[in-house]
This record gives structure tokens, C-alpha cells and sequence, in this order.
């Protein structure tokens, strides 16, 4: 199996810098970001609590599929996936904070709190 | 002098004038096989361009076509024909995308990776949960599939027609 930490590495690494514009999509747990038409990748928030992630390139196909869930590496339910949980998640909601430009409507939020 | 010259040299004298007249007649006729096939040329690529014009505009009028049933399917709860429909758009997105590659930049290619990529997120909530059973919910799907499907499209194929037009200048 490929490792796909290097890539993950700095997709987070550049999201936190504020270089990929992440956009919500019609599931709000899912955030999407294609870049130089060239790739897409795709970050959802699973029902269950896991968490997907996927890049496809630029015919759409799947280069990179990973379903993982926050299960120790001793249990028996642990998939090789599971290990990427943790990168996965904090992909996820740097995603999520700039779609859904949770900064700049805290601020909203705090300027209009601050009037009251 | 003349007069001795004799027969030969009279018979020389009319080949050379009827040579002459040949030549010219040639010259004529080539000059007008020249503008005739320049104008054949011409007319060739103007269908051309015509051509790869119509082929565009009708590639995206199918993807409205698409669009359009969606959105129908979408409004009277009809789910796999919605699943289908979406489906249809991801596909044609995706050909469309192929097809005018060469006309297409950076920035559009984004831009029709993330359609295909709202589109797709769309087909996959319709075939596991369903079309939206609450008006806000609908009204929030039928908007992201205008918004992010069809007016990207529309402005890409605008792009695309006038590169071809630029091309063919």
C-alpha cells in the first residue's frame, strides 16, 4: 500500500498557511478543493464519527481512498487506514474553517456581541 | 531581307506568337484556379469554425438538458432518476472537460474539477439518503447545482466559443 502521509502532510500544512481555498459542498460535511485542474481531493466527516478522504485526478478517477475511524492499532476492528485518523481529522476541520469562513463569522459574531 | 526569309521563318513566327498566347492564357488560368481554391480554403475553414462552434454550444446544451432534469427530478421526489441525472452531469462534465482541453486554462480547469466535484457530492447524498425532503433543504441543492454546475459551464463554453473565434482569426 502506497503511504500517503507525505501528501497528506502538506495538504494540512498548506491549508493552516491558508493556501488552498476549501469549499462547502451540498453534504456540510464535506469540503472539496481542486487545484490547477490538475487534482481534486475531498475531506467528509463520516456519520459514525470516522473520517473519508480522497484524491482524484483530473479525470476524475480515484487515486487515493481513505475510510479510517479512531481505533487503536492493538484492537482487532483496525484497518491499515486507521492510521491516518488523526491527520484526517485535523485535514477536516481546517477544511471546514475555511469553507465555511468560521473566522471571519466569529469576528460577526463577537462585534455584534460587543455592541450589546 | 524579309522577303527572302521564306516559309520557315513565317511558320517560326507563328509558333513563337502562338507560344506567347499560351503562356499568357496559362498565367490566367492559374491566377484564377488560385483565388478559386483560396476561396474554397476560406470556406472550408469558416465551416470549420461553425462547426466547432455549434459542436460546443450543443455539448453545453446537453449538459443544461442534464441540469435541467435534475432539477426536475429533484422537485417531484423522484430519486433514482435524480441518482441517474447526476450521474449523467458527472459524466458529461467530465467529457466535456476532455474534449476542450486544449482550449481551457488553469483556472477553468479548476473550476470544472470542483463542478464535477459538487456535482458528485450531490449524486452520493441522492443515492444514500435520498432527494431533500424539506423545501430548504431542495431549494439548497437546486442552488449549488445552478450556481457551481451551470454557470461555470455557461462562462467556460463562453470562453471556449471565443478562444475558437480567436483561434481561426
Amino acid at each position: 500500500m502506497p503511504n500517503y502521509d507525505s501528501v497528506i502532510d502538506k495538504l494540512v500544512e498548506k491549508s493552516e498557511a491558508g493556501a488552498l481555498p476549501w469549499k462547502p459542498t451540498f453534504n456540510e460535511n464535506t469540503f472539496l478543493v481542486a487545484l490547477e485542474g490538475e487534482v481534486t481531493f475531498e475531506v467528509t466527516r463520516l456519520e459514525d464519527g470516522g473520517f473519508e478522504f480522497t484524491m482524484k485526478d483530473k479525470d476524475g478517477k480515484k487515486i487515493i481512498d481513505i475510510n479510517c475511524h479512531n481505533v487503536p492499532h492493538y484492537a482487532e476492528a483496525y484497518v491499515e487506514d486507521d492510521r491516518y485518523y488523526d491527520k484526517i481529522k485535523r485535514l477536516f476541520e481546517v477544511a471546514r474553517v475555511i469553507g465555511l469562513e468560521v473566522d471571519k463569522k466569529l469576528n460577526i459574531a463577537e462585534s455584534l456581541l460587543d455592541k450589546l | 531581307m524579309r522577303r527572302c526569309a521564306g516559309p520557315g521563318l513565317v511558320l517560326m513566327d507563328w509558333f513563337t506568337s502562338t507560344g506567347n498566347f499560351a503562356s499568357i492564357a496559362g498565367l490566367v488560368v492559374t491566377a484564377f484556379a488560385l483565388y478559386y481554391a483560396r476561396s474554397a480554403r476560406e470556406a472550408a475553414r469558416e465551416a470549420r469554425k461553425a462547426v466547432r462552434k455549434a459542436n460546443a454550444s450543443e455539448a453545453l446544451d446537453r449538459i443544461g438538458d442534464t441540469a435541467n432534469l435534475l432539477q426536475a427530478c429533484v422537485e417531484n421526489d423522484l430519486q433514482h432518476e435524480a441518482v441517474v441525472r447526476a450521474r449523467d452531469l458527472v459524466s458529461d462534465v467530465s467529457r466535456y472537460k476532455l474534449r476542450y482541453d486544449r482550449f481551457l486554462d488553469t483556472n477553468s480547469k479548476t473550476r470544472l474539477d470542483e463542478a464535477r466535484g459538487q456535482i458528485s457530492v450531490i449524486s452520493r447524498s441522492l443515492a444514500t439518503r435520498g432527494v431533500p425532503a424539506t423545501p430548504a433543504e431542495k431549494n439548497r441543492l437546486l442552488r449549488i447545482c445552478h450556481e457551481e454546475v451551470v454557470t461555470v459551464l455557461n462562462e467556460e463554453s463562453a470562453r471556449i466559443v471565443a478562444a475558437i473565434e480567436k483561434e481561426d482569426e
